[in-house]
């Protein structure tokens, strides 16, 4: 098990972010904290709705109409001190984004200017905050396709964005964001897109970047491989709240939350004989309409009175490792 | 979500009316195929909250009354016209020659009210404005009813086969679309009715349903053949738009699975094409139609301006304002009351039109729908019944 | 193992790239595939995008026509079946599709959708009604539903009508193609679980189409692995993963990540490297070669035979063939 420095990067405190759609108020996120530590590759692993695409977001109020952060702080560490993003004006956001904290998404292919070649793209960052000039910039960009080992990377600069494949793609996102060294690295679903020969190299070159430039990564997923194989520590989303966080080690050996064990039951470990799948009864709820006290209760074979009226607090069980689950609180 | 027949609406007066419209097309259909009702209820209701949606646009609505009432009097004004539109009445009592609306004539005895005005033959405006509203009517409707749906089975055919049977349509289509729809609707309405005009006149049963449908007089039975051209005129020159614009959504509405689906089902193509390409294609060309009959009624004005049409002694409001327009700004009202009358039913059908595309669009309908919602509907945390 | 209920010979399909005046190329999305299929077993059909697996799917349901070769089901060949024939094979032969919010028509009732495939085979019941209810019952459905549309469901129900819908008429072969890909794991485990249970009971044989190679051991008897329009390998489940021999379904096994940090930390280090080229210009000879660390020299020549190298256990590489 990894200790980990004192030293946070980012840290998330009762965060709540709504949608005011047509239908009603969506409470996508609902009382959300937790902190990523320098270092660490942090996950936010849940399913579909479950809020973490939403939180990773957030981290940077990237969040658009209809959607609002309602309440919460989100503290960053930067080199000058702690500062509140929920204060800062979009100035000031302005150069926290894509220089200190900078994101890769899941569509490679939408998050490139299908106009412009590759090596622009890669160089218009660097001019965009400073940190170069554009005849720099060139030049960096072809360095930097080496460190995201795409192969030639002379020829490939040149290139628009069609003339890659989607791995290829991916790269250059990576490249872009890297190029302005950031501190926290936050990769929303970064493969899911991809064929998985792919995707694993995807994943070690994420692997190996976080090394060479010591960064944080918060990596956001649905699939627990990719959880095992990547990261730190996980905090486990559930309709817009964290049932369970803690060391990877600890929630996949000992998971204590009945929807992470129901999670883990479910995804089939290609290496052992498994003999039958365990699913989840029910489906994900509506969060116009989230069920009372703790939102799992309606699919949760273990619910009990408390839990229909009730949210459960988020427990230290053990080091590092809480849960929200009324079979935890004495 | 909560089930559909568990929401709660705040319902309009108007809302009542098209609920009573729609549960009595429904009854009626139940009758004919018993347990209709029951199968259909998403259905019902569907339709009744496209009714909502629709209500709550004012624009909508009014276009609507504008339609019924030119539908109403286009099938009944001629009987209600107080002068037929032979009654020369010129020719016995001279002083009914052009007068100005609102003129009361005294003559020989006899009083006559004339509140819209005459035209040149002494003829009441009213009533030929009636009798015009008939025939505007049944050409755009005639033009409609065989224009679209040969449009649209052109369109389905060249969208779901490809290949070279779709090459082979879309060139037509194109040629016909290249003409210039005016001039080939002049040169079909100048030369036709030369070779329609004998077989309306020798065949009886054809001149009685032709005067029924136009309200005229069998005499006139000549005068037929030139409606008749500019009615095929105009669908030679529509149909093209409808093959084009099914045939671009027959192209997306064919990727999707369920028609996969159903072949692998081995449903037969006819079905395919009825059942699961034609109602998710429909759409579009729905709001296209209402859009269009105000285009059709604009167009055979147009053409009964320029003298193609109905001729003397019969009307159409294009020729109430071709005959009138000589003796224009003088004698104003023959060509404004029959412009003001073309303008209502056209725009009638256009407010529907744009209304229609707003309802029938999903993305925007949802917006209107959930505007119509009681704030706390019946709240559940399971869609769709249990899982 | 049962008879074959299946056999492919050779097939190909090559889709042409329209130029101006006539096709510039081909994709050569299958090319050239032979195997079988046994009477009441699952073959999982594995491979990335592109390698021709979900083309494969649909020739052998003659939803698609095939440039070349064979299939044949029970003995005939589907592709000249007409007619009474070819209805019976369609009855036989069903497929449940992989994105469930567009494989229901949004404008028919369940009742349609599910009754449409009732009366395409003229399967006639006492009451059909009740019948299309007791069989939404055993997918955990209700009567109530049974004159909904389809965007009154989630994802998970929804497919669960489209297996009803292939199901009722009583078949013997499903192509299942990516039939849990668009749908969360939670819900997926269960929808993989009715499929099995609903094997059992009807005595069906499946061919599973997946690019997730762990539901697919869950699901199947043998695999195939596919690699741009050819079989690469094919074995049983469990020893395609314990001894896979093919180069590439060892890339393929080293990616699948696992979820288990421990055997995470320790996992032997497979190189996995490089893109599938494109599929309308494949590589000479072995077409794997310009990513295989351990290529020979006839590799990047001749193409490899298909062949059986331990009981049940075929691969195509020139590792285990005699030159």
């Amino acid at each position: 098990m990894t200790t980990f420095p004192a030293r946070k990067v980012i840290e998330v405190k009762d965060l709540h972010v709504h949608f005011f759609t047509y239908a009603g108020v969506v409470k996508a996120i609902s009382g959300v904290s937790f902190e990523i530590y320098e270092g660490e590759t942090f996950c936010l692993v849940g399913e579909t709705g479950c809020g973490k695409s939403v939180t990773s977001r957030a981290l940077t109020r990237l969040i658009e109409s209809p959607g609002r952060i309602v309440k919460g702080q989100i503290i960053f560490y930067r080199d000058s001190g702690p500062v509140d993003i929920m204060t800062l004006s979009e100035e000031e956001l302005r150069e926290i984004r894509g220089r200190e904290i900078a994101y890769i998404f899941q569509d490679p292919t939408a998050s490139l200017d299908p106009l412009y070649t590759v090596g622009y793209q890669i160089a218009e960052t660097m001019v965009a905050h400073k940190t170069a000039d554009w005849k720099t910039a060139f030049r960096k960009a072809i360095s930097i396709l080496k460190s995201v080992i795409m192969p030639d990377p002379e020829k490939r600069v040149k290139n628009y964005p069609h003339e890659l494949s989607g791995g290829m793609r991916q790269r250059v996102v990576i490249g872009i964001s890297l190029s302005n060294k950031p501190k926290l690295l936050i990769a929303d679903e970064p493969t899911t897109n991809l064929d998985v020969t792919i995707q694993a190299q995807i994943l070690d070159l994420l692997r190996k970047l976080k090394k060479d430039e010591q960064m944080t990564l918060l990596l956001i997923t649905h699939n627990m491989g990719v959880v095992a194989e990547m990261c730190t520590r996980v905090a486990v989303m559930y309709a817009g709240k964290i049932v369970e966080i803690g060391p990877v080690m600890e929630i996949f050996k000992n998971p204590l939350h009945p929807y992470t064990k129901g999670l883990l039951k479910a995804v089939p470990n290609p290496l052992s004989k498994i003999e039958k799948l365990e699913s989840i009864p029910g489906t994900v709820p509506n969060l116009i309409y989230p069920p009372p006290g703790c939102r799992f209760h309606p699919r949760c074979k273990y619910m009990m009175e408390v839990c229909r009226s009730k949210e459960p607090p988020l427990v230290e069980v053990s080091e590092g490792h809480k849960v929200a689950c009324w079979l935890y609180v004495k | 979500m909560p089930l559909a027949s568990e929401e709660v609406y705040e319902k309009k007066f108007l809302d009542k009316i098209t609920d009573k419209l729609v549960d009595t097309v429904a009854g009626i259909i139940n009758k004919i195929k018993p347990g209709w009702i029951v199968k259909n209820k998403s259905r019902i209701d569907e339709w009744k909250l496209m009714f909502y949606a629709f209500n709550r646009s004012p624009p909508g609505v009014i276009g609507a009354i504008l339609i019924l009432g030119f539908i109403l009097i286009g099938i009944f004004g001629p009987y209600f016209a107080p002068y037929s539109y032979r009654e020369f009445l010129y020719i016995e009592y001279g002083e009914t020659y052009l007068v100005p609306p609102g003129t009361t004539v005294v003559s020989k005895g006899k009083t006559f009210y004339f509140p819209l005005g005459t035209d040149k033959y002494g003829r009441d405006l009213v009533s030929l404005i009636l009798y015009g509203a008939r025939v505007s009517l049944v050409v755009s409707m005639i033009v409609i009813a065989l224009g679209v749906p040969l449009g649209i089975i052109l369109g389905l055919v060249a969208g779901y086969f490809g290949g070279k049977i779709d090459e082979i349509i879309m060139r037509i289509t194109d040629t016909f679309l290249a003409f210039p729809a005016l001039i080939l609707a002049i040169a079909f309405a100048a030369v036709l009715p030369e070779r329609l005009r004998p077989i309306i006149i020798y065949n009886e049963q054809l001149k009685t349903i032709l005067s029924i449908f136009f309200a005229a007089d069998p005499k006139d039975a000549a005068n037929f053949a030139p409606i008749l051209s500019v009615i095929l005129a105009i669908i030679i020159v529509w149909w093209p738009g409808y093959t084009r614009i099914i045939r671009g959504s027959v192209l997306s509405v064919r990727e999707n699975l369920y028609v996969e689906a159903a072949r692998a089902l081995g449903v037969s193509t006819w079905k395919i094409l009825t059942r699961h390409i034609l109602p998710n294609v429909i759409s579009p060309v729905l709001v296209l139609i209402t859009l269009d009959v105000g285009a059709v009624i604009l167009v055979e004005a147009g053409l009964s301006f320029l003298g193609l049409g109905a001729q003397d002694p019969m009307v159409d409001w294009g020729k109430i304002v071709y005959d009138g327009a000589q003796f224009f700004p003088d004698r104003w009202w023959l060509v404004i009351f029959p412009g003001l009358a073309t303008f209502l039913a056209v725009l009638g059908w256009n407010l529907v039109g744009d209304t229609l595309r707003d309802v029938l669009d999903p993305r925007t309908r949802r917006s209107i729908e959930f505007k119509i919602k009681k704030k706390k509907p019946v709240p559940s945390s399971e869609e769709g019944g249990s899982s | 193992m049962g008879e074959t209920l299946i056999k492919v010979v050779n097939l190909k399909k090559y889709f042409p790239i329209r130029g101006i005046f006539f096709a510039k190329a081909k994709v050569k999305a299958v090319d050239g595939v032979t195997f079988e299929i046994r009477r009441g077993e699952t073959l999982g059909l594995v491979g990335e995008s592109g390698c021709g697996k979900t083309t494969t799917g649909r020739l052998i349901l003659r939803l698609l026509k095939p440039t070349a070769g064979h299939v044949y089901f029970e003995g005939k060949d589907v592709f000249k079946l007409k007619g009474e024939e070819l209805k019976k094979f369609r009855r036989k032969a069903q497929i449940i599709l992989q994105d469930p919010y567009t494989s229901l028509n949004p404008r028919m009732t369940i009742f349609e959708i599910i009754n449409e495939a009732l009366e395409v085979h003229k399967i006639k019941v006492p009451d059909k009604e009740e019948f299309i209810v007791s069989w939404l019952r055993k997918v955990g459905l209700e009567k109530h539903h049974l004159y909904r549309y389809p965007h009154e469901f989630s994802g998970g129900q929804r497919q669960r009508i489209a297996i009803v819908r292939a199901l009722i008429i009583n078949p013997e072969f499903v192509v299942l193609d990516e039939p849990t890909s668009a749908l969360d794991v939670s819900v997926q485990a269960q929808i993989l679980n009715m499929l099995k249970d609903f094997q059992r009971e009807m005595n069906l044989t499946y061919l599973f189409i997946s690019h997730d190679l762990g539901i697919v051991k869950y699901m199947s008897t043998r695999i195939a692995v596919m690699y741009l329009g050819k079989i690469v390998e094919l074995a049983p489940a469990e020893e395609l993963f314990e001894k896979p021999l093919h180069p590439y379904s060892q890339m393929l096994l080293a990616s699948i990540p696992i979820p288990d940090p421990e055997y995470a930390l320790k996992k032997p280090k497979v190189e996995v490297y490089g893109e599938p080229p494109s599929p309308i210009n494949p590589p000479p000879g072995c077409r794997f070669h310009p990513r295989c660390i351990r290529a020979l020299d006839i590799c990047s020549r001749e193409e490899p035979p298909f062949v059986e190298v331990e009981r049940e256990h075929y691969v195509a590489c020139w590792l285990y063939a005699k030159r």
